[in-house]
């Protein structure tokens, strides 16, 4: 099953194992490939009320399943040290967070400020757009691929993208395909 | 003996008093808000909670 998410609402989801049923860890950030709009990996924090963050990862390749309640793994094993996980998983760019990030068109066009990534989940994590705040307040939804750049400051998006800010993710479902199509994408 | 009972009416004694009781309310107050701004402040940061881009490739 294949289902729209955003990524807060993956943080902070138990992972637990398909094997044992055991909980072992929680979701603390979530780490994607702007390029080629993929989900890479999530790090993780301890399970328990104050516990911190654990030194395991996760690579998106050992996540067996992502559902609306929680992270299936095959088993305990799944959770890699940092040495044995792909180096933007293991040492992820803090500085690179998206979230409060200015979108601009490179028209120099402010379209808002990200709040969120959706994510099309299930067997694997695929990047569909992301959320933002719109300048004059309001929740937006741009789909990806729409970024000609990417930082921790700012989203700089091409001038088109203005056309395809739509308002929930029913429509930024439908217009991905076709946002893709006028980028010469596909 | 005299001097205690004295003490005792005293209006400034009383006045102490209230305002101690006064201020142990105030001081627990401004306690109990610090604390409970630190503890969301450090479970925050614990709990971590960012969106990364990864950085392009070439």
């Amino acid at each position: 099953m294949r289902l729209l998410m955003t990524a807060s609402q993956i943080r902070g989801l138990p992972v637990v194992t398909v094997r044992g049923g055991e909980d072992v860890a929680e979701v603390r950030d979530v780490i994607f490939s702007p390029e080629a709009g993929r989900l890479l990996g999530v790090t993780l924090n301890k399970r328990g009320f104050l516990a911190g963050r654990s030194r395991d990862v996760l690579p998106a390749e050992a996540i067996h399943a992502i559902g609306q309640d929680a992270v299936m793994v095959l088993d305990a094993l799944s959770l890699v040290a940092p040495e044995d996980a792909p180096d933007d998983v293991a040492h992820p760019a803090v500085e690179r967070n998206v979230i409060g990030d200015d979108v601009l068109t490179e028209g120099g066009l402010s379209l808002g400020k990200v709040t969120d990534l959706v994510l099309l989940v299930g067997s694997s994590g695929e990047v569909v757009g992301y959320q933002i705040e719109k300048p004059g307040g309001g929740r937006g939804y741009i789909p990806l691929p729409a970024q000609l750049a990417v930082s921790g400051a700012a989203l700089v998006v091409p001038n088109i993208t203005e056309e395809f800010v739509k308002d929930d993710l029913v429509g930024l479902g439908a217009t991905v395909d076709e946002f893709r199509a006028r980028l010469g994408l596909s | 003996m005299a001097v205690s009972k004295q003490w005792d009416r005293d209006p400034l004694k009383v006045r102490i008093s209230a305002m101690g009781v006064l201020g142990w309310v105030i001081v627990v107050v401004i306690v109990v808000v610090v604390a409970s701004v630190a503890f969301v402040v450090i479970r925050r940061r614990r709990r971590g909670g960012r969106v990364i881009a990864a950085k392009e490739k070439g």
